[in-house]
């Protein structure tokens, strides 16, 4: 399993969610379009290959839905990200 | 402040002129583009205030800055990373530096981890901050150099727009790089900046404003 195709779609879902942190005034992202991005990635086969990383993808999405701020929903982004990569190189 | 003029056919050219007068680095320097035709460029290079960029002793930091401070610190040490941090005088957001050496790791390739260090101090100092406040890490001024990096990135596209009449797309970026050019050009009547395509490929495009065409 090579899992880079899903760690290629964390990152995306990560840069919408820092853009809107960051505003960098270019364009407006709705929850709905970070709840798109997170669930891409939960569609993804190589999600349930590793331990933790649909947890965490499913904690992102639920923070999304809370409207929890941006940075916490990065940050849990991260966590899969990291869980990811570490189940690729185990 | 110390600051000086610079000229050249080039921006480079003038900026690199300025910093021979002045005896400094780019790495301290913010350059403001004071002229610019065909024929010459000319430039205001400042150094940036050094106190502005020391450290708590430097000058009073408020209690909150100091206890996101802190928190970082605390952080760092847990990740086993050798650091100091200091808070950015006078910065508004709340911004802490963090120096040390061999902190590339901390960066991460194009700033990625730079990014999430953001992310997971913002979510721990959250409660200490008012609502919408955030903080700003960086790391041995990666953001603020990058932020000088793709500002001089700005405004050669916009000469060469000029020039040409030809919009230019620029490499994919961070929002905080993309903010960084379209303030750079924001105050340029000739030239307009806009963004197209997705996260994380998304670009900015540099382009002749409407009525700026002859």
């Amino acid at each position: 399993m090579s899992g880079r195709s899903a760690a290629a779609r964390i990152r995306k879902a990560i840069a919408v969610v820092n853009a809107v942190a960051d505003g960098a005034g270019d364009e407006e992202i709705t929850p709905t379009e970070i709840a798109e991005a997170i669930r891409d990635c939960l569609e993804m086969e190589e999600v349930s290959d590793v331990p933790n990383v649909r947890k965490y993808l499913g904690e992102a999405l639920d923070a999304t839905s809370d409207g929890m701020p941006a940075d916490f929903v990065a940050m849990t982004l991260y966590a899969a990200l990291g869980a990811l990569q570490e189940g690729m190189h185990a | 402040m110390r600051s000086a003029e610079g000229r050249g056919r080039t921006l480079d050219e003038a900026v690199d002129a300025a910093l021979i007068e002045l005896g400094e680095s780019r790495r301290n320097v913010d350059v403001k583009v004071l002229r610019e035709n065909l024929d010459e460029t000319v430039v205001e290079v400042t150094v940036m205030d050094p106190a502005a960029a020391t450290s708590v002793s430097a000058g009073p930091v408020d209690g909150k800055a100091e206890t996101v401070r802190s928190l970082l610190e605390g952080l760092l040490k847990h990740m086993g990373v050798r650091a100091s941090v200091q808070v950015r005088v006078g910065s508004d957001p709340i911004t802490l530096d963090v120096s040390g050496r061999d902190l590339g790791a901390l960066i991460g390739w194009r700033g990625e981890t730079l990014r999430a260090l953001q992310s997971v101090t913002n979510v721990m100092v959250g409660k200490h901050l008012d609502e919408g406040e955030r903080v700003i890490v960086d790391v041995e001024r990666y953001r603020q150099r990058r932020e000088h990096t793709v500002r001089e990135i700005a405004l050669r596209a916009a000469r060469q727009v000029k020039m040409t009449g030809d919009a230019i797309t620029l490499d994919a970026m961070q929002a905080f790089e993309r903010r960084a050019i379209h303030l750079a050009l924001e105050g340029d009547p000739d030239v307009t900046s806009s963004s197209i395509g997705e996260e994380p490929d998304r670009r900015v495009v540099v382009g002749l404003r409407k009525g700026a065409e002859n």
